[in-house]
């Protein structure tokens, strides 16, 4: 049996054979693995979809976003919870705390914090009984970030009270991270626009401003 | 002789038509192949494109990166004020809870309040009536919804007639 009556005898078959092999190496090589590649991407497309909409959504707010009104909240915040001790106003705080209630303060002892982020702060303060009461509110509604931890009182033979107060004085570290590009951007809630409203600027704190003005003459040779 | 020639007829239309079929199939296989090939071309053009306008956004994210820096911080003390302004001081509590029933007639002594929110009082009234009141007052329901317990430390009377009484009062 040569090839030609080979070739006549299954020519039927033939034909269709190569043709399955031909679509079976089409499937295999190329149908499947686009098929595949496509469904893959389609699950990247729509990642990527999402994170540019996160991206412009996070590029337009930040356009939007007026950086000069809330420096300046962003600098009372900071008055009000320090990246550190800050010591130096904790003086100027409690006097002027104890001033407002017709208090006076005798003395003032930074000490160690029972929690990290915090120290204690002894105020010995002298004055009437009945102020007592609104220097702990004074305390409460302070412009820096404290708590009363404790009280102890005695009454002077003049009649006046001397008090030593023991506070918390709070403070806290800025975050590691200052946002990453993919990161949403925070949002200020209702109640932190009620917290905003309440932080008074240091400079309002202090009932008056006393301008100093130079004594004498200004050119003592003239 | 003609039913050979309608036999080999019949043969011929038989392997026509597989051959129309196969190449129809083999057809379709490359149509699919194209389209598939097409549409991935189609996708990866759509993916650097999203790539390039999302490099874009990052670099104005980049370039307002100071607003940012503002907003997080801002957020990040408004949050903590928020948390340590809603614990709320035990000592104030049971002091307003005292303060806001003593009589004009008692005059406190001595206050000594801890970290628990323990408050011991010491107080001199010439009047048995106000010291009476306090008492009332102070161990009454609306008080208990302040204050944890309450306990007489002392009283004592004086030969002038001062009476002095030390309570201790625990925090709820």
């Amino acid at each position: 049996m040569d090839i030609s009556s080979l070739k006549l005898h299954y020519k039927t078959l033939i034909y269709p054979l190569v043709v399955g092999v031909a679509s079976l190496i089409l499937i295999i090589f190329v149908i499947v693995p686009q098929l595949q590649g496509f469904i893959t991407g389609q699950d990247d497309l729509k990642l990527k979809q999402a994170r540019l909409n996160t991206l412009e959504v996070k590029a337009k707010e930040l356009e939007s976003f007026n950086q000069e009104a809330y420096t300046e909240k962003l600098l009372n915040a900071f008055y009000y919870l320090p990246v550190d001790r800050d010591y130096n106003n904790i003086i100027g705080i409690f006097r002027e705390l104890t001033a407002s209630v017709g208090m006076s303060l005798t003395s003032l002892h930074p000490g160690a914090g029972q929690v990290s982020g915090s120290y204690l702060v002894k105020a010995d303060i002298v004055g009437q009984v009945s102020s007592l009461g609104a220097m702990l509110e004074a305390i409460e509604k302070s412009p820096r970030v404290m708590k009363l931890e404790s009280v102890e009182t005695s009454t002077s033979t003049s009649g006046l009270l001397n008090a030593t107060l023991t506070v918390s004085v709070y403070y806290a570290s800025p975050p590691q991270s200052l946002g990453a590009v993919d990161a949403p951007l925070p949002k200020l809630t209702e109640k932190d626009q009620v917290i905003l409203s309440s932080l008074t600027p240091p400079s309002a704190q202090s009932g008056s401003t006393t301008i100093v003005l130079p004594s004498g003459k200004s050119n003592p040779f003239e | 002789m003609p039913q050979e020639a309608t036999i080999s007829q019949r043969k011929a239309g038989r392997t026509r038509r597989a051959n129309v079929l196969s190449i129809v199939f083999l057809m379709l296989m490359f149509f699919l192949a194209s389209v598939l090939v097409t549409l991935r071309i189609l996708q990866n053009q759509t993916i650097s494109k999203l790539q390039v306008e999302a490099q874009t956004s990052e670099g104005q994210i980049s370039e307002l990166r100071d607003k940012e820096s503002t907003l997080v911080l801002l957020k990040n003390r408004l949050d903590l004020i928020s948390q340590y302004r809603s614990i709320p001081s035990k000592q104030k509590n049971v002091y307003d809870a005292v303060s806001s029933k003593l009589p004009p007639s008692i005059t406190v002594s001595a206050i000594s309040l801890d970290t628990g929110g323990n408050l011991s009082i010491s107080t001199i009234s010439q009047d048995s009536q106000a010291l009476q009141s306090l008492l009332a007052d102070l161990t009454s329901e609306e008080s208990f919804s302040k204050i944890g317990s309450i306990s007489v430390e002392s009283l004592s009377r004086g030969r002038d007639g001062t009476y002095r009484i030390s309570l201790k009062l625990t925090s709820k």
